[in-house]
């Protein structure tokens, strides 16, 4: 029934602004064509300055409307300066854009066709051209250099003190990998990922640097005020670590590990108290189209001071531990003293 | 009443100017308006099917976007159109994603590559650099043609049961690649690289033939520099067509055969 009343009204409306049109021509015929010309060229350059400042004012009304919409305050190093970036780029083309309109409308309204009133012909300027040409192009150059030269920040040589997390993402869900004390990812070959070996990462378990390694998903921890190297990588098709709050995203590609740096600057805790939002988290959202899953391919962070974060990982075992239940000391020791020397060389 | 009068006597001029022919054959109406080689008639071809590709990718968005900005709401009309791919009124997850995929393909390169380009590149061509016609009417005709094709080919990947194509308009393998990555990964995604084959040899068929009559076919005094904006406007796109498109159709090819000729997953 919906429908066909949605279908009625389309029908209608379409039959209504035919007639109208129709009957615009018939007044048009009896008034007689030059003088109704005349007239809609009036009314039309009237339309132009309404649509200008409606338009503005529909523009403010929108970003009033939206503001509270936008994401908050940047939670990273590098987001502060991808953030002041945008808004130098907003500002120059607002500037721009309310010139240029503005001209463009007032002068449709300003000079309409008018009696005793000749255009001006004005075929070419080089000077003019130069000139609007030159000055966007050094404009551009440098608002593009600027993107560049963050570019090469974020995914360059993170800083010596940085701690390293590797993330990799799946249909559909991510998974991260800490380095341990030893501050090494050991190596990994995808053909030893198997879950149900407690494997997931594939982790090599001949190379002492997997040892360590802690492996956890869907939730990342971070220490504030540290800086921190993601190494992203994919499982079977392309992902992307997009972590909007601190301003940053990159793609996670199977078989070429990406990296990128960053250091977190506001707790989570911060966070909860300056959005009032006492549910906030910091989100890894995947920016990538990969599947049906797509979706809910959610991701959290939790930033935390060097105390939390310690007491949090010291609750962690190795995965090299709980693939082979074996070799832990907790209970190699109940059961076998004999064997913690092979142990104590295990741990290193 | 004058209107009326006035149209009939354009018909009537109409068939006057057809009995004389001045020098042409006479025209069956399907070399005349179906399988056309005159440039303008060719022109409308692709706009009215780049009009339809419009309706039909906006329909899509202004349908998916309905779900994306009240995803707490069910809407009985999405049901009427897509039937179980919106079960109760919302969008089911893999079929969004095949709507923003068929909508994106489809404004790109069916609507502003054929649509646009194609419409005014073979109305305003000749007439703007004073040529009779395209440097080669057949091939211009074989351009709309395969277009034609490409569009029914991706209009027949919409009804198949495991939906369209809905890896993103981009198709980047590997999720474009297999199978089993999902239903839009199926056979939506081989009708979707079929069609997109289709469409790049249209494009590359008309782009060739406005390259040549644009350098060939002007009319004497008509230098490269006096030709008007819209004109190296089209060239330049008609350059840039014939650069990309070649390796955008070895890619769609070798990306079927990966599909379906390779088991690549071994």
């Amino acid at each position: 029934m919906q429908t066909f009343f949605i279908v009625a009204i389309l029908a209608l409306g379409f039959v209504i602004t035919f007639q109208i049109a129709k009957a615009s021509e018939y007044v048009a015929v009896l008034r007689g064509y030059e003088r109704s010309r005349k007239q809609s060229n009036k009314i039309n350059g009237f339309l132009l300055l309404a649509f200008l400042i409606l338009g503005l004012i529909g523009v403010y009304y929108c970003n009033e409307q939206l503001k509270g919409k936008i994401l908050g305050e940047p939670a990273s190093d590098h987001g502060v300066l991808v953030d002041r970036m945008l808004y130098v780029t907003i500002a120059i083309t607002f500037i721009v854009f309310v010139i240029t309109q503005v001209a463009l409308f007032w002068f449709s309204y300003k000079y309409q066709e008018k009696e005793n009133q000749k255009a001006f012909y004005f075929p070419h300027n080089n000077k003019l051209e130069l000139i609007w040409t030159v000055i966007p192009a050094i404009v551009l150059t440098i608002l593009v250099g600027v993107g560049i030269f963050y570019w090469f920040k974020i995914t360059g040589a993170a800083p010596k003190n940085a701690m390293q997390v590797e993330i990799v993402g799946k249909q559909f869900g991510w998974e991260m990998r800490y380095p341990g004390k030893d501050g090494v990812l050991g190596k990994k070959y995808f053909k030893n990922v198997n879950p149900a070996a407690n494997n997931p990462a594939g982790q090599i378990w001949d190379d002492p640097a997997n040892y360590d390694d802690v492996f956890v998903e869907q939730e990342m921890h971070l220490v504030v005020g540290k800086p921190v190297q993601l190494v992203i990588g994919a499982k079977d098709v392309i992902h992307d670590v997009g972590l909007a709050h601190f301003r940053l995203k990159m793609d996670a590609v199977p078989g070429t590990p990406t990296t990128m740096w960053f250091t977190p600057t506001i707790t989570t805790a911060d966070m909860r108290k300056k959005t009032g939002n006492p549910d906030f988290v910091y989100e890894i959202s995947c920016d990538q189209m990969c599947g049906k899953g797509h979706w809910s391919m959610r991701g959290t962070i939790v930033v935390e001071t060097q105390e939390e974060f310690d007491a949090w990982m010291a609750g962690k075992k190795p995965q090299y531990l709980v693939a082979n239940p074996d070799k832990d000391p907790s209970k190699k020791a109940d059961t076998l003293s004999a064997a913690a020397p092979v142990t104590g060389a295990i741990i290193r | 009443m004058s209107e009326a009068l006035h149209v009939h006597s354009g018909a009537a001029h109409a068939v006057h100017h057809d009995d004389h022919g001045h020098g042409h054959h006479e025209q069956s109406f399907i070399s005349k308006y179906i399988f056309s080689m005159d440039h303008k008639t060719i022109g409308k071809q692709f706009l009215i099917t780049g009009i339809v590709w419009a309706i039909i990718g906006g329909l899509f968005s202004v349908l998916f976007r309905l779900q994306l900005g009240y995803p707490d709401q069910s809407f009985p009309i999405l049901e009427t159109f897509f039937g179980h791919w919106a079960k109760g009124g919302q969008i089911q997850p893999e079929f969004y994603y095949g709507l923003v995929t068929i909508h994106g393909t489809v404004l790109v390169f069916f609507v502003l590559t054929a649509g646009l380009s194609g419409t005014f590149a073979n109305l305003l061509i000749p007439l703007q650099i004073g040529a009779r016609d395209m440097a080669s009417p057949f091939m211009n005709m074989l351009s709309y043609w395969f277009f034609f094709l490409a569009s029914v080919v991706m209009l027949s990947s919409i009804f198949v049961h495991t939906g369209p194509a809905s890896g993103g308009w981009t198709m980047y393998p590997p999720l474009s690649a297999l199978r089993q990555a999902g239903d839009g990964q199926k056979i939506g995604t081989d009708l979707w690289l079929i069609a997109m084959a289709l469409f790049i040899i249209s494009s590359l068929l008309g782009g060739l033939n406005y390259i040549s009559t644009i350098l060939n076919m002007r009319t004497k005094g008509m230098s490269m520099t006096r030709m008007p904006l819209p004109i190296w406007a089209m060239f330049f796109t008609a350059v840039l067509g014939v650069l990309s498109f070649p390796v955008l159709l070895s890619g769609a090819i070798l990306l079927l055969f990966d599909r379906n000729l390779v088991q690549a997953s071994t």
